[in-house]
């Protein structure tokens, strides 16, 4: 502990825990490394209690495996770009506009793959107006249109791996949150992930800070990154 | 906290490798455990981080492997906890655990002392739990641990103040 003088009194509870702790069961091993594996039942069932004993041969082979998918990770980009899901904000609205959830006035009743859209009326004045779907590239994307004043902007969130940022935005950091922004035109686009999930916030806006202010704001913790 | 300063070319970002993960297993486990108090959803939990973090390879910057992985780990317990919280609880007796200790040498007192901390952090409030996981269990830096949990520095700090009083009580209360 070099970051500030612990109470001696901490000491003993600081020592137990950061030298010792449960042993990780080895069926947990065992599932991880299937995990790691691409095959698609256990990539997409995830089951929780099927221990897998990979023999010298298997193991070979998901290391292949494994090789595999971080090279293809480290690949092209996969998907839509940017640009295209960006471009979702400008079209109308083919939706109703999501309620405010109930239990948390800080999200609309609207997510995508875990990823809420925020209610920004309360903190800032943007009420969500409309909301649309649309599939990119076999991708599905869903746009919340949100107006304050005259002016529009548009959140859209796209399932799947994270999109390839543009090579000519500028990266800005705002509350933890990493964004990178671009201008397209008059409007502004700025491109993050929340919980590894792209999102993208179009618009014109009169402060080029308000959608930094936006796309960052937390909503007490309710807003997950 | 100051903020940091805005990085343009991103090069010191980089993809979480997959490779890697096998390697954070122990201390991710111990973080999930001390988050649920029972092994059995513990190992659930580590088991879906991974997946999430599978399914979805993200940029992450140098060295921030666990940092990113606590976070993970964070927004996927409170996932859990909403879940079940809307379900009647069907859980039975907790599973059996094995405890180790990394420490070469004695550490007799330390070997007591692991099982009654990891005890007392069941009675401890969520906020209070996280932050013992990213700092004393995970190991993280203050920076860090409070950059994964979305909270200031200060306020990691208070917490993990407050909850190292609670688990020294306990152990002395224990012992």
């Amino acid at each position: 502990m070099s970051e500030h003088v612990m109470p001696e009194r901490h000491r003993r509870a600081v020592e137990a825990l950061r030298h010792g702790g449960p042993a990780t069961p080895e069926g947990l091993r065992r599932r991880l490394q299937a995990l790691e594996s691409p095959s698609p039942e256990m990539r997409l069932g995830r089951p929780r209690s099927v221990p897998r004993l990979l023999a010298p041969a298997a193991g070979v082979a998901a290391l292949i495996v494994v090789a595999v998918v971080v090279v293809l990770s480290l690949g092209g980009p996969a998907g839509p770009s940017v640009v295209q899901a960006s471009e979702l904000a400008q079209l109308p609205s083919t939706e109703r506009t999501p309620a405010q959830d109930t239990r948390n006035p800080a999200l609309l009743e609207r997510r995508l793959e875990g990823v809420t859209f925020p209610d920004w009326s309360k903190e800032f004045g943007w009420h969500a107006d409309g909301a649309r779907t649309d599939r990119l590239d076999g991708r599905r994307a869903e746009t919340v249109f949100y107006t304050h004043h005259g002016h529009r902007i548009g959140y859209t969130v796209i399932s799947g791996k994270p999109l390839e940022m543009p090579e000519n935005a500028q990266i800005v950091r705002r509350n933890g949150l990493e964004m990178w922004r671009y201008m397209d035109g008059d409007r502004t686009v700025l491109v993050f992930e929340r919980d590894g999930v792209t999102c993208i916030l179009a618009g014109h806006v009169v402060h080029e800070d308000t959608p930094l202010k936006l796309a960052s704001w937390q909503g007490s913790g309710a807003v997950r990154f | 906290m100051k903020e940091p300063a805005a990085d343009a070319t991103g090069l010191g970002s980089r993809r979480l490798s997959v490779a890697r993960l096998p390697d954070h297993t122990d201390r991710l486990f111990r973080a999930a455990y001390a988050l649920c108090g029972s092994r059995a959803d513990a190992e659930d939990l580590v088991q879906e981080t991974f997946a999430r973090v599978l399914e979805r390879p993200r940029f992450i910057r140098r060295g921030s492997d666990l940092a990113y992985l606590m976070r993970v780990l964070r927004n996927t317990w409170v996932d859990f906890h909403r879940a079940r919280s809307a379900r009647p609880d069907t859980s039975g007796p907790p599973e059996a655990v094995d405890w180790v200790v990394d420490r070469a040498g004695d550490p007799g007192d330390v070997a007591l002392d692991v099982q009654m901390a990891y005890d007392a952090m069941r009675d401890l409030s969520p906020p209070l739990k996280e932050a013992v996981a990213a700092v004393d269990v995970l190991g993280l830096s203050y920076k860090d641990a409070a950059k994964a949990l979305r909270i200031r520095q200060g306020t990691l700090m208070s917490r993990l103040s407050r909850a190292r009083e609670r688990i020294a009580a306990a152990l002395e209360a224990g012992s």
